[in-house]
């Protein structure tokens, strides 16, 4: 039976997303990612696995990294949602969008999507660490560890990993040992 | 086959105190938090359960705090919580590194410890690290108040001794005066299943040193719960050989075969992983000190 | 330190001060709408009235369908259609040809009949206003089957495997002189058996289609790695004229080969459209893709090897055990290596089938090469070990000018100096020859190494090349992007024809409604659509030329049109530079948005009497944990001979990526069926275990670039497959090295390498 009666209770739930508020009667209990993709638009956000494995989702909610397809669309209301449509600053991109658009870390780009939100979150916390200690720096192994959740079947990864570092040496929070390969 | 979401019931629990009301008054209902193992059971189909209470709000409920001479972890603390946590890393280190194991960020971000000993997966990535450090599980209901030790918690696969109207409020974790050590084996580098994870303590306190329990050893992903290896625990205190130790170990664990592994691979890896742990924290020079 | 990636750079041409767009590092096309989100794949188009819709499937393995009960589902509100045999539309039979680009990845079509041929077989879709419904409906329709003895067990079922009588055309068994005499009578004689499991493609992106009808129009949003492919065979197949489908694939989220052909769920996808007269959007779960698009089906491996005592082989037999479906005679042709690269004057390359109530397979990332070549490496490393030769000089010794198979001169081989480069990059003199004597830091280190090869692959393709009077440019063509860099290489061939900026050209591909072009699948997307864009470009300058010349305001009126050229974004008469008209005022001056030329390519005779491969040499160091048996690749070395590179940047990426999955292939990747029920037990990609970040090591790509003119224009033989096909070889060697322990079954677990620790 509840089924009816569960799918009736649609709640005015108001979400912010981007900076933007969206008011949308949901079903209480819709996916934060298939309420981005399907109802609001935002088809950035990638629909992977529906089982956390693969990070494609992944978004920031108060700026710390979730599986979109793992969290329910009522439980973001009154938070800040940010999805890649809002990395870039109006027309500014990102300089992680910069930088995975130079080194060609996006190949067939399903995966960008979350591994961009997780990389701004990472490299977001390590600035804040750095105010505190000023000799912060992030190292290749913790890149790797944090991005370990975000399976990428195109790339082998080293673009990737290359082009946080990259973005992370121009805010000063990486230290490069041995220059990036300059493909001729 | 996924279950829609639409035909489950998601209630939410304003208080502590109304969290217990609804346990009590909703048979069969579910506690979540992170929901992380929740949707992945639903999306596979294997879970029958249909009713769920959403403890996410709850923030009394993901403090860690030093509370006398333990430390008190919330059961909603997230892994990444644990891992910024300088009392946790004081206090038992080794629990930082089960949880720093777990997924990527996205996954710690959500993922509580309450989840993961609610949940019960014998590859628990943090239940040996529990077990070794016989930590106590804070339960919660309209009764009242009750601990129980971790290592009486579970009764089998993924079964546990909370009555049903229970909830899981914190984990005590007492104090360690030892060196502390964890290892997870998987076949990838990260964001793995466990083949076998094993968490195991040493005291280096001279007081303790004709305490039987000065060793504890635990081993996850090994049989149907997070195991301790008792019998190995008292052939190591009580003579220290290792070979003698690993054949005890291999006699009192029964690993199966599945898909990550197989019961051989993790017998040997055990008994390995034992000397290894062994030959790093080498007992005799600490007895000697 | 300074980074300059951003310019693009290109090479200073000698001749005519010309800048060489081909080979520029130039940065991804779609680089900014990959990193922003706005590139839309296939499930990415919202909709109005968007219906959705999931499949059933068969719990069973075989046997037939009785019925399904519905009756619940259809009562739940926002349940729209449930598509059965019952009330599905009848399909007309196709000929299921690749020749005639009508290939169905699956030869039989959806809910035509009862009968069930694996577990997780569609027999029926449920659709609905939400996913969420459809899901659910899906979840409470009762499928009810007749089960019959399944074949699960390879081994049970090899008594009534058969023996394919060709691949592609070529004759089975392959056969060169007298093996078994030669066999028998050779100095050294080596045999061994080599496995390999099933594997999944497992891209990123699940298999999607959106279709939605416009009065006899069909528009499909497909993921698919061939636009005109599907247009044929959804065309065909419900009956449509073909300029009344249209594919559309501007981005595919990967494929590797699992999106070549039209699987079964597009077409119920375009049934429920015209049904419902609603836009209808199916996107697979990571189970149905483990059930029903494919898989590499697994290879058992008999391979013995003769040769002398100083390394020169004598006598080779391959025999291939692997497997199919009941629907489709798939062959997983791991022969194709051992007729190829080496010469040997006796040779038996043969095969056999098993056929399993699994689905069909399909072609993955080097079909045949990789598997092939993880037990020919294998062997010959272990034959290395027996004559106490360098495995390189091994190598070496068995290396000719003539193509083994064809005993053809090569089109262009560098494979020595693939072998060179590459031992100089990764260090392999360092390497102690003596198994088991490095160590670092308590691990065991072994370092291996590799062939790698792919043959040269081209079909016809077409493209046209738009000069538009604004003075950009547009390429066209129905070839896809499946994030190789097509887009960015394609407009670099056509900048270095039109002699203007890649800046200002915009390619625009994945749509069938553009000049047709193969399947982008065996390395041949370069080499088949690269040619056609060149020759295009050439015909839009011709054209402009020729308006030109014609033109009386015209600087270059009745000049003779040899001695004009594009430079610059301009024409120029070559005997007086000072002559020169800008394109776009040709353009306006006559009154044209735009002057084109299109052109279809087919491979020419220029490559006749010659054989056309790529090679590669692959070098692997592992770390060995000596009491876990845990295995770490820390370093990577590949070095390529593909003919001449269209974009180092994009090729290195690929190569890289290939070589990654090469890693998942060596050391993790393995699809396990329940042997009761026949159903895929790893069908997420939590037990299907890809490598994650944390797996990678460090890796370098580096590439002979030296263009093959013999096998098209453009010299250019494509890599999307090469950079696969030698690691699993390379890792199980370079594993051997650090600890004596021979594994012959992929993949490398601790569990196997432990037990002979």
């Amino acid at each position: 039976m509840p089924i009816n009666a569960e799918r009736s209770r649609k709640k005015l739930t108001s979400l912010k997303v981007n900076g933007r508020v969206y008011e949308k009667a949901l079903s209480p209990i819709s996916t934060l990612l298939e309420i981005l993709r399907e109802d609001l638009g935002l088809t950035g956000t990638k629909h992977g696995c529906e089982l956390g494995e693969c990070g494609a989702c992944a978004v920031l909610l108060n700026d710390v990294p979730v599986l979109s397809c793992l969290t329910l669309a009522v439980e973001c209301e009154g938070k800040e949602i940010t999805t890649i449509e809002g990395l870039a600053d109006g027309n500014r991109l990102h300089p992680l969008q910069t930088a995975f658009a130079e080194l060609g870390a996006a190949q067939c780009g399903y995966c960008t999507s979350g591994i961009l939100c997780v990389a701004k979150s990472l490299l977001d916390k390590a600035a804040q660490e750095k105010k505190s200690n000023p000799g912060r720096e992030l190292s290749r192994a913790e890149i790797k560890e944090a991005l370990s959740g975000n399976i990428c079947r195109c790339t082998g990864y080293l673009k990737i990993i290359e082009a946080i570092e990259l973005t992370a040496e121009r805010l000063n929070l990486f230290h490069r040992c041995e220059p990036v390969r300059e493909d001729r | 086959m996924r279950a829609a979401l639409s035909t489950l019931k998601f209630l939410e629990a304003g208080s502590l105190s109304h969290a217990f009301k609804i346990m009590k008054t909703h048979p069969g209902i579910m506690p979540t938090a992170g929901c992380t193992d929740i949707y992945v059971s639903l999306n596979f189909g294997t879970l029958k359960v249909r009713e769920f209470l959403n403890l996410w709000g709850l923030s009394e409920l993901r403090k860690i705090q030093m509370k006398g001479d333990y430390l008190s972890i919330g059961s909603l603390a997230t892994y990444t919580q644990i891992i910024h946590s300088d009392s946790v890393k004081k206090w038992i280190p080794m629990l930082i590194q089960a949880s720093s194991s777990i997924g990527g960020m996205q996954i710690q971000n959500r993922g509580t410890l309450g989840g993961n000993i609610g949940n019960g997966s014998p590859a628990g990535d943090t239940l040996p690290v529990l077990a070794a450090a016989e930590a106590v599980v804070v339960l919660g209901s309209t009764e009242g108040i009750r601990r129980i030790s971790f290592n009486m918690f579970y009764t089998g696969y993924r079964k546990n001794a909370m009555n049903p109207e229970e909830l899981i409020l914190s984990v005590e974790i007492p104090r360690i005066k030892s060196q502390q050590w964890y290892r997870k084996v998987g076949t990838r580098a990260a964001q793995a299943i466990s083949k076998i994870v094993m968490a195991a303590v040493l005291s280096k306190d001279p007081e303790e040193q004709q305490d039987p329990r000065r060793i504890r050893i635990a081993f996850g992903s090994l049989a149907p719960t997070v195991i301790r290896a008792f019998r190995t625990e008292t052939a190591l205190a009580e003579n220290g050989n290792i070979t003698e130790a690993q054949k005890t170990l291999l006699s009192e664990i029964q690993p199966i075969d599945d898909i990550r592994s197989t019961a051989l691979y993790r017998q040997t890896v055990a008994a390995n992983l034992l000397a290894e742990w062994w030959g790093k924290v080498s007992p005799r020079s600490l007895i000697k000190s | 330190m300074t980074l300059k990636i951003n310019e693009p750079k290109a090479k200073e041409s000698t001749m005519a001060k010309a800048v060489q767009w081909i080979g520029a590092p130039l940065d991804r096309a779609d680089g900014e709408l990959k990193t922003t989100g706005k590139a839309r794949y296939a499930a990415d188009f919202p909709l109005e009235r968007m219906v959705y819709g999931v499949p059933i499937v068969s719990p069973a393995a075989s046997g037939s369908l009785i019925k399904l009960e519905v009756e619940a589902a259809e009562k739940l509100p926002g349940v729209l259609f449930i598509l059965t045999h019952e009330n599905a539309k009848k399909i007309f039979p196709i000929q299921n040809d690749f020749g005639t680009a009508t290939k169905l990845a699956e030869g039989r079509f959806p809910l035509q009949d009862k009968k069930i041929y694996y577990a997780g077989q569609y027999v029926g879709l449920a659709a609905a206003e939400t996913l969420e419904i459809a899901q659910e409906a899906a979840r409470l329709i009762k499928v009810i089957c007749k089960e019959e003895r399944s074949a699960l067990d390879s081994e049970e079922e090899l008594p009534y495997s058969y023996f394919p009588d060709n691949n592609w055309g070529t004759p089975l068994p392959v056969i060169r002189g007298n093996f078994e005499k030669a066999f028998s009578n050779t100095e050294v004689q080596l045999k061994a058996v080599y496995t390999t499991p099933v594997e999944h493609h497992n891209p990123m992106e699940p298999h999607a289609c959106t279709a939605v009808w416009d009065g006899d129009n069909l528009i499909l949003y497909e993921s698919t790695q061939w636009v005109v492919g599907a247009r044929n065979v959804v065309a065909d197949a419900l009956g449509l004229p073909r300029e009344k489908v249209r594919i559309i694939s501007h981005f595919v989220g990967g494929g590797f080969g699992c999106k070549g052909f039209v699987w079964p769920h597009t077409l119920l996808a375009a049934m429920t459209a015209m049904h419902l007269k609603r836009p209808v959007k199916v996107v697979l779960s990571r189970s149905q893709m483990a059930a029903g698009v494919g898989h590499r089906p697994a290879t058992h491996q008999e391979l013995s090897i003769g040769s002398s005592k100083q390394g020169k082989l004598t006598a080779i037999k391959h025999h291939t055990i692997t497997q199919t479906s009941f629907l489709d005679d798939f062959l997983e042709a791991a022969g194709g290596p051992t007729q190829s690269i080496y010469s040997c004057p006796n040779l038996l390359v043969s095969y056999q089938v098993v056929r399993l109530n699994h689905g069909t397979p399909t072609f993955m990332r080097a079909p045949g090469e990789c598997t092939g070549l993880f037990a020919l490496e294998s062997l010959l490393d272990e034959l290395s070990y027996t004559l106490n030769l360098d495995p390189i000089e091994l190598r070496l010794n068995n290396l000719s000018d003539k193509s083994p198979e064809e005993e053809l001169p090569w089109s262009n081989s560098h494979i020595k100096e693939c072998y060179e480069l590459g031992s100089k990059i990764f260090g392999w003199k360092e390497r102690n020859p003596k198994p088991k004597t490095m160590k670092r830091k308590g691990f065991l280190v072994g370092l291996g190494m590799a062939t790698a090869m792919f043959p040269g692959v081209r079909s016809p393709g077409a493209a046209k090349v738009k000069i538009l009077s604004d003075g950009t440019a547009e390429v066209l063509s129905a070839t896809q992007d499946l994030g190789t860099g097509t887009y960015t290489t394609m407009k670099q061939i056509a900048a270095e024809v039109l002699r203007i900026s890649p800046h200002r050209i915009v390619s625009k591909l994945g749509d069938s409604s553009y000049p047709p072009a193969p399947v982008s699948g065996g390395s041949m997307t370069s080499a088949s659509v690269g040619p056609a864009v060149k020759s295009a470009a050439e015909k839009a300058i011709e054209a402009l030329i020729h308006i030109s010349i014609k033109d009386s305001s015209s600087c270059l009126y009745h000049l003779p049109l040899e001695k004009i050229h594009a430079a610059d974004g301009k024409l120029v008469y070559q005997d007086d530079p000072s002559k020169t008209e800008i394109f776009e005022e040709i353009l306006k001056r006559n009154n044209l948005s735009h002057i084109e030329g299109e052109s279809f390519v087919k491979p020419d005779n220029s490559a006749e009497g010659y054989t056309v491969q790529s090679h590669g040499a692959q070098f692997a160091e592992v770390e060995v944990h000596p009491l876990l048996g845990q295995i770490r690749v820390t370093r990577m070395v590949g070095v390529f001979d593909v003919g001449r590179i269209l974009n180092q940047k994009t090729a290195r990426s690929q190569a890289i990526g290939g070589m990654i999955m090469g890693i998942g292939m060596a050391l993790h990747e393995k699809t396990v069926y329940d042997p009761r029920t026949g159903r895929v037990v790893t069908d997420n990609l939590c037990d299907y275990l890809i490598p994650v970040m944390a797996d990678s090591p460090a890796v370098e790509a580096d590439f002979i670039d030296k263009p093959d003119p013999r096998f098209n224009s453009l010299g250019v033989r494509g890599l999307g497959e090469i950079g696969i096909t030698g690691v699993a070889a390379a890792t199980a060697n370079a594993v051997y090295h650090a600890t004596g322990i021979r594994i012959r079954d992929l993949p490398i677990t601790p569990d196997k390498l432990l037990k002979w620790l």
